[in-house]
């Protein structure tokens, strides 16, 4: 599958402004942050460490 | 202050040979005198000590199985130390492996399984650009196998909580829709992009001045087309940036200015500074040479040569000080700062890449969002 021809026309032509008001992944962080806004703000996720390697 | 990460040298040899390699390739020769792989005596004292460490910092730390190569040290040994380290740190301490991918048995998936470890593959991206760096020892592609040992693990029965991600290294010369692409098809649950390491008198391999933005002009391309995708993975360094710009908090090293407590045992048992420094400072230790053999490591991590360590992570230009992005880009990795000039008193030598990618990122979030965090 080439993800390319899953894209709407905005993300191809390069446009991330277009993008904005309809981006799942924008939408999520926005969903998340607002979640844990008063929560203590260190996350231990299961995903990830710190560690940057 | 607070550990959040212990990294795990549990093999000091790898069996690739990675062009980029900060452990090997980059000055540090420090993995030629050390055991090729951790002792039983040192991995009991180790087991012991990481207990007691979260005994008396009574807040949880993850523990990642890192090397060279950790599974080099066989299923066998895997599962002795994961049912140790299991035994002492419990949910919700995070124990995970950062693999290159080529030994992933099911075997070796199933000891994880039950000990509740993540997994996270070392890929870069499509074979042409994974295989321009990252070889076996003979300078052989390593795609294929790497390929396979995901597969291996996306079919294991407990995958979906084995199968954290993949750290991905950037070539800024690739194309960032092949490679977004490529990790699509994969169907990894996330991604992690990293920046070839390098510093302000090294450049990074594919960096032509301190100023200017491959890095950066290469990610926004990832940005792009990661805003844009309907059914998105996680990509962790961008998500982390966002949620900063959003008022939230991001938890990667080299992100943000939230401190990151890290603690490295070797597989001698020698507690070190933070791996990535070798790509600055080679040969860069503590002056006291501690050890799980003669030192209680809950006791080091408090000591004032540990703190000052620590500390060390906090931005100190003026130019970053005076900067609009610092509470998003936090100066970046110690280890990106450095300049043969002045140590690590400067901006990160990407800098300028994260400027950019900032500025891309500001735009694309909506402009009237206000969110509670966001003080």
């Amino acid at each position: 599958m080439d993800v390319r021809s899953t894209l709407p026309p905005t993300a191809q032509s390069g446009d991330c402004l277009d993008a904005k008001l309809e981006s799942v992944a924008i939408a999520r962080l926005i969903e998340e942050v607002r979640s844990t806004a008063f929560e203590v703000t260190r996350a231990y996720n299961r995903t990830y460490n710190r560690h940057n390697r | 202050m607070r550990i959040d990460t212990v990294l795990l040298k549990v093999a000091s040899r790898c069996n690739l040979n990675c062009s980029y390699c900060y452990v090997y390739n980059m000055g540090d020769e420090a993995w030629k005198g050390l055991p090729k792989r951790m002792r039983p005596e040192t991995q009991d004292r180790v087991i012991r000590q990481l207990g007691e460490l979260y005994r008396r910092q009574d807040h949880p730390f993850a523990v990642v199985l890192h090397g060279g190569e950790p599974l080099l040290i066989g299923a066998s040994r895997l599962s002795q130390l994961l049912e140790g380290l299991r035994s002492t740190l419990p949910a919700p301490c995070s124990i995970s492996i950062q693999t290159n991918g080529v030994l992933i048995t099911n075997e070796i998936l199933d000891i994880c399984a039950l000990q509740g470890v993540g997994i996270s593959v070392s890929i870069d991206g499509p074979a042409e650009i994974h295989d321009s760096c990252r070889v076996d020892r003979r300078d052989r592609p390593t795609h294929a196998a790497v390929v396979a040992g995901v597969e291996t693990l996306k079919r294991h029965r407990g995958a979906a909580q084995l199968f954290s991600g993949v750290l991905a290294v950037v070539d800024p010369t690739s194309s960032p829709a092949s490679v977004y692409a490529f990790f699509k098809e994969l169907s990894v649950p996330s991604v992690d992009f990293l920046y070839r390491d390098g510093n302000r008198s090294t450049l990074p391999q594919g960096k032509a001045a301190v100023d200017s933005v491959e890095y950066g002009t290469w990610m926004t391309g990832i940005l792009r087309v990661y805003l844009a995708d309907r059914n998105p993975p996680r990509i962790r360094v961008l998500d982390d940036m966002m949620k900063l710009l959003l008022g939230g908090s991001g938890v990667k090293e080299g992100v943000g200015l939230t401190d990151f407590g890290i603690a490295v045992i070797d597989t001698d048992g020698s507690i070190t500074k933070t791996d990535t420094l070798k790509s600055s400072a080679p040969g860069d230790r503590f002056e006291e040479p501690w050890s799980v053999h003669t030192h209680e490591l809950a006791e080091v991590v408090q000591s004032p040569a540990f703190r000052f360590y620590h500390d060390q992570q906090r931005p100190t230009s003026p130019i970053c000080h005076s900067c609009p992005h610092l509470n998003v880009c936090g100066g970046g990795m110690l280890t990106h700062r450095y300049d043969d000039a002045n140590g690590y008193d400067n901006p990160t030598v990407f800098c300028a890449d994260q400027k950019l990618l900032i500025a891309r990122m500001t735009e694309a979030l909506p402009p009237h969002l206000s969110l509670p965090a966001a003080a």
